[in-house]
């Protein structure tokens, strides 16, 4: 997990501009599955086809996104200064004086216009020094519509925490990755189509048509969330290290209850540490998901993480090994007689 | 029963958004009998579905909205206090010493917990706190609660209806179950050869938090044409700048860009001959109700918004005439068995 | 019916009524204009137009169905009847987002297409207001329109709640040559026209096409929500052209780098707006074709604005699509200005793109 972190760290990818990612994890996650492809929109798809007979394989979706927030060049001025538009939630203050990274590899500092209150440090207070002398020199390496990004990290901290930047979403993708890895010791009987989303940070957007496509049974979402248990953070259950965080609710999804309530079954069952969480700020893909088509029942299982969108994004390894696990636990476990639980009967009440 | 008793029934159910399957088998009891089928479907959308018998019939779509604004609870706090965050649109107004019922896993009472008046800093008694920093007391230890109510439990106002002077109930619920009651018993008072199609009676869910379930039920059922019910906000005293029909005039019908003019025109034209008492309603661009979505799903569905006027919406109290519900019951009736309606939007 | 083109083309989509679902007049227009010019006309059922021309040529494959849907919006917009006073004043709404300081004083039509009455935004006289009040943006639940009724049965035989209205404004060219025009609703019918030409040029030329083109002129974008959702689910088309209009702020005092995009500096590129990243490899195709075809372009700064980018991306499976607009000062009121140049090179650029794209 620490190895492939460090790989999807190192990537740059923002919203629209995905390909680096997208291209890492197809060498990953292509050997552990039966079939891969991008749709339309950029996302990466792979199948791992299920054990049971043609007909009787649900199809389950698990979703994490590839894309990570950042910045669009809008404007070049004559000293060679360079504007730009935040792609996603971006928090000026703690992107100020730190060294971006553009898609040819030029670096540059983003810092606050000279005198700007830090209250005051916005978008259009925000300008990106590439060190170019002028006009002339600055667009020889950058063009308006190029993106940049803060710069890649991972730090080790105590135990299997780490520190770093874009935990938002790449942690996600390795689990997605992880979970593959398992599903090749232990198969299982339904199909299992891992999506690589795009354009997650800027609206929900790749997952919402990659969804449609595979008119999924079941989706599963795999992203960062916040915590209770940092200093000052409003209260909060939900911890880093306190295991899968089992998701109820974020700003923009309500999950299906019988389903979280399986995989909190399966977790006590198999006695993996998990929490339940209620995020009250944030959106994420499930919601995409539940209102794709026809509608999907959804959940997710997110990771805990404190300092989300900021430079130094801090998680513990753990958490996300147990999102795996549960998650293989789950999709491998003993069919009880009479199917797929609580799904069967949502089934018999359809028909 | 009544029509009086079935919106009573049905607006006391607890529907907080995502829990809509929580009221599956009272709704089978209590209206399952005026259709032929029932559906659930992923997301908790009821589909209620009366057939008219005559294959090839065009499908019209009744659409109100199961659920109902509520909260959840986030946290077990010292002394047998729950936080909650809210579900859909909470006038946080309302709450300070207001009475909820928690739906843990037996139901318990509560009374949302406010700070004496005069042990409050000067000007504090005019600012709110936030739904999140808000403490419901229930009266059992932290202990108990922990065993009782598990995070995520729904909690909703505390079902207490009353009779005012002149016809007019007052009670928690009534955005939208009060449509689904007018829906149920103007298709219920329509025999099946006398419909003008199969009507799909959709009590759809999470319409409080986004129209979700509206628009895949939209998408999955592909019908003809749609009447979608909401409730709207009926004049009141202080809300001058709008202009909103007055309670007791009957049915509002929507003049709106999403939704299909010449069905709009139709349906107004029925109400005229039958003499249905309504009044237009002009609400320009959102309607903030399920024809927002209805309208554009897949390759489009004809729609017409219909509205039952009530006042104090989103609260405990809201309160309906019930000539205004009489006389959606009697557009719904009209509507369904309506063959010119049929002979333009059926396919 | 007489067949238009060039300015007076513009000029009769830019006067036709057509505010948000109530598109029936500007989607007659249309229909009449293009008549025979195409392969297929047809209507959905949220009012969109959509017109097809057939593929041909080498490297048209009929059973790979590809299709390329070229979009633009119909409606403008207005303002809807909410109440009529005693005195048969008309209260109204907003259809769309127009800026309240716009409005004071404007001619309106109200009414449906083929009943229509004049009248006036009206508000109180500037003598009879306080010294605060005058400098203060009059807001919309303040103001009425007059259509001259002297009570309220009066104007019940004229208007009722529920009605559409719009800008009653002409089309005047005006500065140097003519090159910039004033008119109404310029946002989308100056693509309108831009669409209804390129239609033409396709029917009349031999050029090959490598997909179906689909052109859809929708319902109810000013609203937000918008019936090219429903088009797309329609045609269900590989790739996409959004075609418009992108609202510029080049004036003087406003720092370099807000401007959004400048007049008379040709199509704009967008790369964003508030709701859409386009598609990165298409955009960069559309502006080869331009450097190619000596089409003046200008890629737009930032991500202001929403548009049909949205409905058409995230449609079904997902569309990879480009964003092709005029730039259009002043947007959303009576007196939006273009120009013709800027006009005429987003009708050169959509052929270009539309005959060059290649599977």
């Amino acid at each position: 997990m620490l190895n492939m972190m460090k790989t999807l760290t190192a990537c740059r990818g923002i919203s629209g501009y995905e390909k680096g990612v997208s291209d890492k994890l197809l060498m990953m996650i292509s050997p552990l599955t039966d079939r891969t492809w991008v749709d339309p929109m950029g996302s990466l798809l792979a199948l791992k086809k299920g054990t049971a007979p043609e007909g009787e394989r649900r199809k389950i979706m698990l979703c994490a996104h590839m894309d990570e927030i950042g910045f669009l060049v809008t404007f070049i001025d004559d000293n060679g200064f360079v504007r730009v538009t935040p792609i996603g939630g971006i928090n000026f203050i703690a992107a100020s004086y730190a060294t971006v990274t553009f898609g040819n590899g030029t670096k540059g500092v983003l810092v606050p216009e000279t005198g700007t209150a830090p209250a005051d440090i916005k978008a259009d207070k925000v300008y990106v020094d590439i060190g170019a002398k002028d006009k002339k020199e600055a667009e020889r390496k950058v063009k308006v519509g190029d993106f940049c990004a803060l710069e890649g990290s991972l730090t080790r901290l105590c135990g299997r925490r780490v520190a770093g930047r874009p935990m938002d979403d790449r942690i996600g993708c390795a689990v997605l990755v992880r979970i593959a890895q398992l599903l090749g010791e232990t198969p299982c009987r339904d199909d299992v189509y891992f999506v690589f989303s795009v354009q997650e940070e800027v609206g929900l957007r790749g997952a919402r048509t990659a969804a449609f496509g595979i008119s999924p049974d079941i989706g599963l979402v795999y992203d960062v969330t916040g915590t209770g248990d940092s200093i000052g953070a409003k209260p909060m259950a939900c911890s880093v290290g306190g295991g899968a965080a089992i998701k109820l609710k974020d700003s923009s999804v309500i999950c299906d209850r019988a389903l979280a309530e399986e995989l909190a079954g399966v977790a006590k069952e198999k006695g993996m540490k998990y929490q339940f969480e209620i995020l009250a700020a944030g959106g994420t893909d499930t919601a995409s998901i539940q209102m794709s088509g026809a509608g999907v029942r959804v959940g997710a299982l997110s990771i805990p993480t404190r300092y989300i969108h900021s430079g130094t994004e801090v998680l513990d390894l753990n958490d996300a090994e147990a999102c795996a696990a549960l998650t293989v636990a789950w999709l491998t476990r003993e069919e009880k007689s009479g199917g797929n639980g609580t799904d069967a009967e949502a089934g018999a009440e359809a028909e | 029963m009544t029509l009086n008793q079935l919106i009573v029934s049905l607006c006391s159910l607890m529907t907080v958004s995502g829990n809509e399957t929580c009221a599956t088998q009272e709704l089978q009891s209590l209206i399952g009998g005026a259709f032929d089928e029932m559906q659930v479907d992923a997301l908790g959308n009821h589909l209620f579905i009366k057939r008219c018998g005559r294959p090839g019939a065009p499908k019209i779509l009744v659409d109100t909205h199961l659920d109902e604004i509520g909260m959840m609870v986030t946290g077990i706090r010292e002394g047998g206090f729950l936080s909650v965050i809210n579900i859909g649109g909470v006038d946080t107004r309302i709450l300070p010493a207001g009475e909820v019922a928690v739906y843990g896993k037996q139901t318990l009472y509560g009374v949302v917990a406010t700070s004496p008046v005069h042990l409050l800093p000067a000007g504090d008694t005019e600012k709110l706190k936030p739904i999140g920093e808000m403490l419901i007391d229930t009266g059992y230890s932290k202990e108990e609660l922990e065993e009782l109510v598990p995070l995520g439990t729904p909690v909703g106002f505390r079902p207490v209806y009353t009779e005012l002077a002149g016809g007019r109930l007052c009670g928690k619920g009534f955005d939208d179950k009060a449509c689904g009651a007018c829906a149920v018993f103007g298709i219920d008072a329509v025999p099946p050869r006398e419909l003008a199609g199969d009507v799909y009676f959709l009590f759809s869910a999470f319409e409080e938090t986004g129209s979700c379930g509206a628009r895949t039920a939209g998408f999955g059922l592909r019908p003809d044409y749609a009447l979608v019910m909401d409730v709207t906000h009926a004049r009141i005293p202080d809300a001058e700048d709008r202009t909103l029909s007055p309670m007791g005039s009957g049915v509002s019908i929507a003049a709106s860009a999403v939704t299909n003019r010449r069905l709009t025109r139709m349906t107004a034209e029925l109400c005229r001959t039958q003499k249905i008492p309504f009044l237009m309603e002009a609400e320009p661009g959102n309607t903030g109700t399920n024809a927002n979505v209805l309208g554009n799903a897949a390759e489009g569905i004809p729609t017409v918004l219909l509205s039952l006027p009530i006042k104090s919406m989103h609260s405990a109290a809201e309160v309906l005439g019930m000539e205004d519900a009489k006389a959606l019951c009697q557009a719904v009736k009209a509507f369904i068995s309506s063959r010119e309606i049929a002979e333009v939007f059926g396919s | 019916m007489r067949m238009y083109s060039g300015q007076e083309l513009v000029r009769e989509l830019s006067q036709a009524f057509g505010p948000s679902g109530c598109e029936d007049g500007v989607r007659a227009f249309i229909r009449t204009q293009i008549g025979a010019s195409c392969d297929g006309m047809t209507e959905d059922r949220a009012g969109n137009l959509i017109v097809r021309i057939a593929g041909r040529g080498v490297d048209y494959d009929p059973a790979e169905e590809r299709r390329l849907m070229v979009s633009t919006h119909m409606d403008e917009v207005g303002f809807m009847v909410r109440e009529i006073t005693d005195e048969g004043y008309l209260k109204f709404s907003l259809i769309g987002q127009t800026d309240p300081r716009v409005l004071c004083g404007r001619h309106v039509v109200v009414g449906e297409e083929n009943r229509t009455v004049k009248g006036v935004i009206a508000t109180k006289a500037i003598h009879m207001q306080t010294a605060e009040k005058r400098t203060k943006a009059t807001p919309v639940n303040k103001m009425y329109i007059d259509i001259g009724a002297k009570s309220a049965g009066d104007a019940e035989k004229l208007v009722q709640v529920g009605d559409y209205a719009t800008f009653d404004s002409d089309l005047v060219p005006f500065g140097k040559d003519g090159r910039y025009i004033k008119g109404k609703a310029l946002g989308g019918r100056l693509a309108c026209a831009a669409l209804i030409e390129v239609i033409r040029y396709l029917h009349a030329s031999s050029c090959e096409l490598a997909y179906d083109v689909y052109f859809a002129f929708t319902c109810n974008r000013e609203i937000g929500i918008s019936g090219a959702s429903v088009a797309a689910f329609t045609v269900n088309p590989t790739l996409a052209i959004l075609t418009g209009a992108t609202a510029v702020n080049d004036l003087p005092g406003v720092s370099p780098e807000a401007r959004v995009a400048a007049l008379g500096e040709g199509c704009v590129l967008s790369l964003a707006d508030r709701q859409t990243l386009y598609d990165a490899g298409l955009t960069r195709f559309a502006a080869r074709c331009a450097e190619e075809g000596g089409i003046r372009y200008q890629i737009k700064q930032g991500d202001s604005d929403t548009s049909d980018g949205a409905p058409l991306q995230r449609s079904m499976a997902g569309v990879r699509t480009v964003s092709l607009s005029v730039p259009v000062r002043y947007t959303h009121s009576a007196a939006c200005v273009a120009s013709y140049e800027d006009y005429q090179a987003l009708l050169n650029l959509c052929k270009a793109v539309i005959c060059g794209l290649k599977p």
